[in-house]
């Protein structure tokens, strides 16, 4: 649907240098693909996606839409829409004007005109709004009459520029599902940046994280928060206990020893990396409460005094220090609030973890 | 709440006194007097006798036959052509500042910074050289006919100086950076992503202008036009120094009635029409905006 190949943009900065928004970038985005791009501000996120609607030239790459070379098409001659992050919805126009724009502008008969956009109004359940002017909506329809405009001219490829950022929690996870939805229904590619991993995790066929206008890895959801390819993603995505020493290997395990002295063992199975200088991550929900010193089958312990306990909710947020004084960061289940009444500052206790739970990473200083 | 509402009042009184007593004393009362005097007969040797008279509007819209006051459509007539002129001016500049001051919105801000303070830098110079050096230039025996002449491309000076035409130039040079400035102000905040909305949307640059940015800088156009109008109208210095006795506007009019013909009261029923007709004009043009823009709403 969308294939680019090693697209490169560079941008002079204030100072007289140059920034490198993309770095011989390349991607492919299939048909009815959900995708997003995601990455901290100023990792080219934007830079790319505004290469696909044709707002920014390529320095160099090449860029196909629906097989067509579309690398220096002016915008307005390409099969793509966008929903702005601002909405830019034409204060002087009414919704169902607004909406229409795009038909009118291709020449598109009255009748047939007025039929699509009542149907593009109905399917964001906005019917009954084509009178009003944008400044009389909230935010929230704003972003319905955005999503509209784009989808009624029916685009290969719907773009999202962070559409959802303006809207306040409750909604945003509301218009999460909802978009995900409408493009089951639609059955176009979409792609969607953000800055928000959350929002990534919940909405996308397949996450493409950015950094320094590079792809830093892309995968399906899972892949890329149970197997981030770098620390930076590791980072990025999800909350993460990053440990940093040198590995060594002991038969089926692998075994880190950090700078503070603590050990940290896994199961080496599905690790390329055996040895030397290296990350391990866990992730803060794979640790557990262990109830005695002996680490059962197929667990390791590690031994941590408790600084804090946050409840939030449905779980509780355990903030630990290792013997070396290493934060360590737990998520637990605890329905029966046992850790609540037992569990106190300055208590002793161990944290054990599958072995399979922990990932080696190639060391955070190349990040 | 009672004491809230009184505070909140002496507050905006204090705010607004100063400039109250100012337009007060020296605009309302003055323009009081004018609007006395426009209903008073001209004495003979200059002032007023206190009667009520009023062939002062006579003289101008053709009721007046009297022993010294008859009709005479020559003021109509300067009134049709100032308005002309006026009119003339606000599309030309415009048309000229319209396509400058897009270009300058578009720019980055330290140039816009820069070509700003050249707009304005004419100010700097007195406004009455800058119309003489335009004599220099447009009378029959200025540069731009001494290089024709040389040139051989005509035989005879043009007439360029004490025309129409000379007039309209000095008051588009005069008044463009009035036009220039509500424009650029409009056009500076309208939304760049409106722009590349509808170029996503489909259209060319053509149309992006012709459907977003020409209607979203309506009120900059109407502000620039009024701006410009009005001081127009009623100008005198421009016509004064390169229309000279042939081409009088409204305001060489109304000085000529006091301080040439000491004629006060028909110089004030002059200045009270001026005032009326631009006033009338403006409401009528407002209007039709407003109603173009209900339109544009459905």
């Amino acid at each position: 649907m969308i294939s680019i190949r090693n697209a490169s943009k560079r941008f002079p900065d204030p100072e007289g240098g140059v920034v490198h928004a993309l770095r011989s970038v390349s991607l492919d985005v299939g048909a009815r693909e959900f995708i997003t791009l995601l990455g901290p501000s100023g990792c080219g996120k934007t830079t790319l996606l505004r290469s696909i609607s044709g707002f920014e030239d390529l320095d160099e790459g090449t860029i196909a839409i629906d097989g067509r070379e579309m690398t220096h098409i002016p915008p307005n001659k390409r099969p793509v829409n966008t929903v702005f992050q601002n909405y830019a919805l034409f204060p002087h126009l009414t919704v169902g004007d607004n909406i229409g724009y795009g038909l009118d502008v291709t020449g598109c008969a009255r009748d047939e005109r007025n039929r699509r956009v009542g149907e593009a109004m109905e399917l964001v359940g906005l019917a009954g709004f084509d009178r009003r002017k944008p400044h009389q909506l909230s935010g929230g329809q704003q972003q319905r009459v955005a999503l509209a405009r784009a989808i009624v001219n029916r685009p290969s490829v719907l773009l999202l520029d962070e559409p959802l950022s303006a809207l306040d929690r409750k909604l945003r996870e509301s218009m999460q599902l909802e978009l995900k939805n409408l493009q089951h229904e639609l059955g176009i590619a979409f792609v969607f940046v953000t800055h928000d991993q959350q929002e990534a995790l919940t909405m996308s066929d397949r996450i493409v994280v950015m950094d320094h206008g590079s792809v830093q890895q892309a995968g399906p959801p899972t892949e890329v928060y149970d197997r981030p390819a770098s620390v930076f993603v590791a980072r990025f995505v999800g909350e993460g206990n990053l440990f940093e020493g040198e590995l060594e290997a002991r038969g089926d395990t692998l075994a880190l020893r950090t700078a503070g002295g603590t050990g940290i063992v896994l199961s080496a199975a599905g690790e390329t990396r055996r040895a030397g200088p290296a990350t391990v991550l866990i992730r803060p929900e794979d640790l557990e409460m262990a109830d005695d010193d002996s680490a059962a089958g197929g667990f390791a312990s590690l031994a941590v005094e408790v600084t804090q306990t946050i409840f939030v909710g449905t779980d509780f947020q355990l903030v630990a220090a290792l013997a070396d004084g290493t934060p360590i960061k737990a998520t637990i289940r605890d329905p029966s609030r046992t850790l609540a009444r037992q569990v106190q500052p300055g208590a002793h206790i161990r944290l054990r973890y599958r072995l399979d739970a922990p990932r080696v990473l190639a060391p955070a200083a190349s990040a | 709440m009672a004491t809230a509402l009184a505070r909140k009042r002496l507050r905006l009184a204090g705010l607004l006194s100063p400039i109250s007593v100012v337009l007060g004393v020296f605009f309302l009362a003055p323009l009081s007097i004018l609007l006395v005097y426009a209903f008073l007969e001209p004495g003979l040797y200059g002032g007023v006798e206190w009667n009520f008279y009023h062939h002062n509007f006579g003289r101008i819209l053709g009721w007046a036959d009297g022993e010294y006051e008859v009709f005479d459509p020559v003021y109509l007539a300067i009134f049709a052509r100032s308005f002309r002129l006026a009119l003339t001016t606000v599309v030309i500049t415009l048309l000229l500042c319209y396509p400058a001051a897009m270009w300058v919105s578009s720019l980055p801000d330290r140039l816009k910074s820069f070509f700003l303070f050249l707009i304005t830098l004419p100010f700097f110079a007195s406004l009455v050289v800058r119309l003489f050096a335009w004599i220099l230039i447009l009378k029959p025996t200025g540069w731009i006919n001494e290089t024709l002449l040389a040139l051989g491309a005509i035989a005879q000076p043009f007439d360029m100086l004490y025309t129409e035409g000379a007039v309209v130039l000095g008051m588009v040079y005069v008044f463009v950076p009035f036009m220039f400035l509500p424009l650029y102000a409009n056009l500076e905040k309208l939304d760049r992503s409106l722009l590349e909305a509808s170029r996503d949307l489909g259209a060319g640059g053509l149309r992006t202008f012709l459907r977003v940015t020409l209607p979203l800088s309506v009120p900059g156009m109407v502000g620039g036009s009024i701006i410009v109008f009005i001081p127009s109208l009623g100008n005198f210095i421009v016509p004064d120094l390169l229309g000279g006795a042939k081409v009088l506007m409204i305001g060489n009019l109304v000085e000529q009635q006091f301080l040439q013909a000491r004629n006060w009261p028909f110089g004030s029923a002059l200045a009270w029409m001026v005032m009326a007709a631009v006033l009338i004009f403006l409401l009528v043009y407002v209007s039709v905006v407003n109603r173009a823009d209900a339109l544009q709403e459905r």
